[in-house]
C-alpha cells in the first residue's frame, strides 16, 4: 500500500519532528539516585500534559486573533485595524498632546495600584520609544538596552546620595546625559562595523555592567540602593504621590515622544531612514553613516537613561535586576510587536506587553511562568508572519522581507 | 616573624602557571567547540545564530536523559554509557538545530539583518523556557557515578595533575575538531559547504542542494555544541535551563575574537577566552570574569575589527 505523498508535507514533517525531539523533555522525569550516584528515567506524562494544556489553548487564541485580523483586512477596511486607530491618536504632535492630556486626566479616576501600573507602563513607553530610535529608525539591533536604563537609574540614585540638595527634576537631564555618554563610548568601537556587532557588544556590556553593579560597594551590591526621600517624586499640594507620579510620567513620555517625533521628521531622521534602507547607498549619497549611527545610538541610550532616572525617582530603589537580559528582551518585544520604526507602534506595544502579563498574572496566576516563553514565540511569529508589527507601514514590511 | 625564603617558590609559581594553563585550555576547548557552530552558520548565512547557546544547553540535558534511559535499562558501565550518551546528545541537538533552522530562519534568508537575528533571539528564549517549563526550574545533577571516577583519576604530568575528565575533554575536542577540518577541507560535502558559503546562488545553479547543505551545517554545529554541552555538564556536575546563555555569549565572543566565519579562528579564540578567564579568576577575582571577557571583546573590535585570523572582506553590494 502506498500512502499519498502530500500528507507528509512540510508542516506535518515539522510537527512530527517537533513531537519526537521534545518527547524526552515533555514525557519523562529524571530520578537521581543519591546513594549510587546514577540517574534513571521514568515515563511521566504530567509535565507534558501541563505544558500542552497552556500552550495549545494559547496557540488557538493566537490563531483566532490572526484569523480575525485577516477577516478585518478583507472585509473591514483597507487599512489594518491597529494602524488606523493608533495613527489617528499619535500621528501629529497635536494629536499626541491631546491623547496624553486625556490620559493624564484619566488618572484622576484611577487609584493606588492602577496608578503605579500606569506609571510603569509610561516608563516602558519611554524605553520602547528610545529603543525604536536605534532599531526602528536606523536599523541597528541593540540587545542590552536595559544596561542604559540601569545606568540612568543608578546615576540618579548615586547622585542623590552624594548631593542631598539634588531636586527630583534633575533626574531627567542627569539620566539622559550620563547614559548618552556611556552609550557613546560603547557604540564608538562597534558602529564602524556591521550592524549585528552592536547587538552582541551591547549584550556583553549589559552582562558586564550587571556584574560591576553587583560587585562594587558604591552601587550597593546585590541589594541595590535606596533613593533618599528628598529626591523621590512627592505629593504636591492636594495632588497625592500616586497622581503626581502619574502626571509626571505622562508628561515625560509626551516629551520623549515629541522629541523623537521631531527628530524622525528632521534631516537627521531622514538620514537614519536612508541608512536603514541601504547603508552603502546612503554613504554614497554623502551621509556620514558612522557619525549618524553613533548619534542614533547615543540618543537612544540617553532616552533609556531618562526612563531609568525617572524609575529611580518614582520607585525609590534601584537594584541590578534593572539590567537583566529579560528586561532588554521585554523592551525589544514591545518595539517589534508594535512595529519596527513606528512611533505609535512603540507606544501601543509597550502598553500591550506591559499590561497583558500583569493582568494575566492577576487573572490566571498559574501561567505567569509562561510569560517569557510567549515573548519568544511572539518575536519569532512576528518576524515570520508580520515583520512590520501591529502598526508598521507596508514600507517597513518590504524592507524587512528584503527585495528578492 | 621573618619567613625564610622559600626555595620552591619559583617551581611553585611555575606549577601554578601550568595548572592555570591546563584548566584554561580545558575550558577554552569547550568554548572553541561551541564557537565553531557560530562561525559555520555565520560563514554560510551571514547571520548570528543566537539560539546556539541553547542548543548547547539542550545537549547538556540530552546527555543526562540518555544516561538516565540507559540507567533505567540497567546499563551502567561508564565505558559504554558515556560515549553513547554523548553521541545521543549530539543526535538530539542536531535535530533541534535543524528544526530551528527550518522553523525560524529559512523563511528569513535574504531579509533585512534584523529579521533573522530577532527570530533567533526569540528562538533562544523559547528553547530556554521550554526546558524550564517542561523539565525543571531548578538544577539537575549530572549523575555523579559517571563523572566522579573520571574526576578522581589523576595523572601527574611533571609538577601538575591532569584529571581523566580533562583528558577526556581534550581528546574528544581534538578528535571532533580534526574530524571537522577533514570534513570541510577534504570531502566533497565540505567543498559543497564552502561553495554555498561563497555564493549561494551560484552553488544552487551548479546543482547543489542549498537547503539541505545549510541544514547540514546547522546539524554539524549543533552536534559539536552538544558534545561540548555533555562535557561541561560532566565537568560542572550541575545543569540548568539557563546554563547555555553565558557559554553561548562567550563562545560568540571567541568566534569574533578569532575572526567570525573562520574555522581555525574560532578554535584560537575559544582557547584565548578560556585562558583569560582562568587567569582572571586566579589573579583578580572570579566575579570579574565576565567583565574581562567583555573588555577583550571591545579591545578586539577596536584594534582588529575582523578578528585575529579574519580577512578583510568588502561588503557585497
Amino acid at each position: 500500500m502506498s500512502l499519498p505523498k502530500n500528507i507528509f508535507g512540510a508542516r506535518a514533517a515539522i510537527l512530527g519532528g517537533l513531537a519526537i525531539l521534545t518527547a524526552p523533555f515533555l514525557w519523562t522525569r529524571l530520578d537521581p539516585d543519591f546513594a549510587t550516584g546514577f540517574v534513571s528515567l521514568r515515563l511521566v506524562p504530567e509535565n507534558g500534559i501541563q505544558f500542552l494544556s497552556v500552550v495549545v489553548p494559547a496557540a488557538l487564541v493566537a490563531l483566532a486573533i490572526a484569523g480575525l485580523g485577516r477577516l478585518w483586512a478583507r472585509y473591514g477596511s483597507s487599512k489594518p485595524l491597529f494602524e488606523t486607530a493608533s495613527h489617528r491618536l499619535f500621528e501629529s504632535p497635536r494629536a499626541m498632546a491631546a491623547t496624553f492630556a486625556a490620559l493624564a486626566a484619566a488618572g484622576f479616576v484611577m487609584r493606588g495600584k492602577a496608578l503605579s501600573l500606569g506609571t510603569f507602563v509610561c516608563i516602558h513607553m519611554m524605553l520602547a520609544i528610545g529603543l525604536n530610535v536605534t532599531i526602528g529608525f536606523t536599523g541597528l539591533l541593540v540587545l542590552g538596552y536595559a544596561a542604559f536604563y540601569a545606568t540612568g537609574a543608578y546615576t540618579f540614585a548615586i547622585a542623590a546620595h552624594a548631593l542631598p540638595v539634588l531636586p527630583t527634576w534633575a533626574a531627567l537631564p542627569l539620566g539622559f546625559t550620563v547614559a548618552a555618554g556611556v552609550g557613546f563610548l560603547v557604540g564608538l568601537p562597534c558602529l564602524r562595523l556591521r550592524g549585528d556587532y552592536l547587538a552582541i557588544v551591547t549584550l556583553g556590556f549589559a552582562e558586564a555592567l550587571r556584574e560591576i553593579l553587583r560587585n562594587l560597594s558604591v552601587t550597593g551590591g546585590d541589594m541595590g540602593l535606596v533613593v533618599p526621600m528628598q529626591a523621590r517624586i512627592k505629593a504636591i499640594g492636594p495632588v497625592g504621590q500616586g497622581h503626581a507620579s502619574w502626571i509626571a510620567a505622562v508628561g515625560v513620555t509626551l516629551l520623549v515622544a515629541l522629541f523623537v517625533h521631531r527628530l524622525y521628521h528632521s534631516r537627521i531622521g531622514r538620514a537614519w531612514i536612508a541608512i536603514r534602507e541601504d547603508e552603502t547607498a546612503a554613504a554614497m549619497m554623502g551621509i556620514p553613516v558612522v557619525r549618524l549611527k553613533l548619534l542614533a545610538f547615543t540618543v537612544s541610550a540617553g532616552l533609556a537613561g531618562t526612563a531609568g532616572a525617572f524609575f529611580a525617582g518614582f520607585a525609590g530603589f534601584v537594584d541590578p535586576s534593572t539590567a537583566t537580559f529579560e528586561q532588554s528582551v521585554l523592551i525589544l518585544a514591545m518595539v517589534i510587536l508594535g512595529g519596527i520604526g513606528s512611533l505609535p507602534g512603540s507606544i501601543l506595544g509597550a502598553a500591550l506587553l506591559y499590561l497583558a502579563p500583569t493582568l494575566l498574572r492577576d487573572w490566571f496566576p498559574a501561567i505567569s511562568d509562561y510569560r517569557l516563553f510567549f515573548f519568544g514565540c511572539i518575536l519569532v511569529a512576528m518576524m515570520l508572519f508580520r515583520p512590520q508589527g501591529l502598526c508598521g507601514s507596508p514600507r517597513h514590511k518590504l524592507e524587512l522581507e528584503g527585495a528578492s | 616573624m621573618q619567613t625564610p625564603p622559600n626555595p620552591d617558590s619559583g617551581a611553585l609559581l611555575f606549577s601554578q602557571m601550568l595548572e592555570i594553563l591546563i584548566n584554561g585550555l580545558a575550558r577554552g576547548s569547550v568554548y572553541a567547540l561551541v564557537a565553531l557552530g557560530y562561525t559555520m552558520v555565520y560563514g554560510i548565512l551571514g547571520m548570528i545564530n543566537f539560539a546556539h547557546g541553547e542548543i548547547f544547553m539542550i545537549g547538556m540535558f540530552a546527555a543526562v536523559f540518555a544516561l538516565g534511559a540507559m540507567g533505567s535499562a540497567g546499563l551502567v558501565a561508564v565505558g559504554i554509557t558515556l560515549p553513547l550518551a554523548i553521541l545521543l546528545a549530539m543526535a538530539l541537538s542536531a535535530g533541534f538545530g535543524v528544526m530551528n533552522e527550518r522553523i525560524a530562519y529559512r523563511k528569513l534568508r535574504g531579509a533585512h539583518l534584523l529579521a533573522p537575528l530577532t527570530s533567533a533571539i526569540g528562538m533562544s528564549i523559547v528553547l530556554q523556557n521550554f526546558v524550564m517549563l517542561s523539565v525543571t526550574k531548578g538544577k539537575v545533577d549530572f549523575p555523579r557515578a559517571v563523572a566522579q571516577p573520571l574526576a578522581n583519576t589523576t595523572w601527574s604530568l611533571g609538577p601538575v595533575q591532569l584529571t581523566a575528565l580533562q583528558a577526556v575533554i581534550f581528546a574528544t575536542t581534538f578528535a571532533l575538531m580534526c574530524g571537522l577540518f577533514w570534513l570541510v577541507q577534504r570531502t566533497r560535502l565540505g567543498i559543497a559547504l564552502r561553495a554555498v558559503a561563497q555564493d549561494r546562488t551560484m552553488a544552487s545553479l551548479c546543482g547543489m542542494k542549498v537547503d539541505r547543505l545549510i541544514a547540514f551545517a546547522f546539524a554539524l554545529g549543533s552536534a559539536l555544541a552538544a558534545a561540548a554541552g555533555a562535557m561541561v555538564a560532566m565537568y560542572q556536575g550541575v545543569l540548568r535551563f539557563d546554563s547555555g546563555y553565558m557559554i553561548g555569549l562567550k563562545a560568540f565572543t571567541a568566534a569574533i575574537l578569532g575572526g567570525i566565519g573562520n574555522i581555525p579562528g574560532a578554535v584560537l579564540g575559544g582557547l584565548i577566552i578560556g585562558l583569560t578567564e582562568d587567569l582572571t579568576s586566579y589573579t583578580i577575582k572570579s566575579e570579574w570574569k565576565q567583565t574581562t571577557a567583555f573588555a577583550i571583546l571591545i579591545l578586539v573590535l577596536w584594534l582588529r575589527p575582523r578578528g585575529l585570523l579574519g580577512e578583510r572582506v568588502a561588503d557585497k553590494v
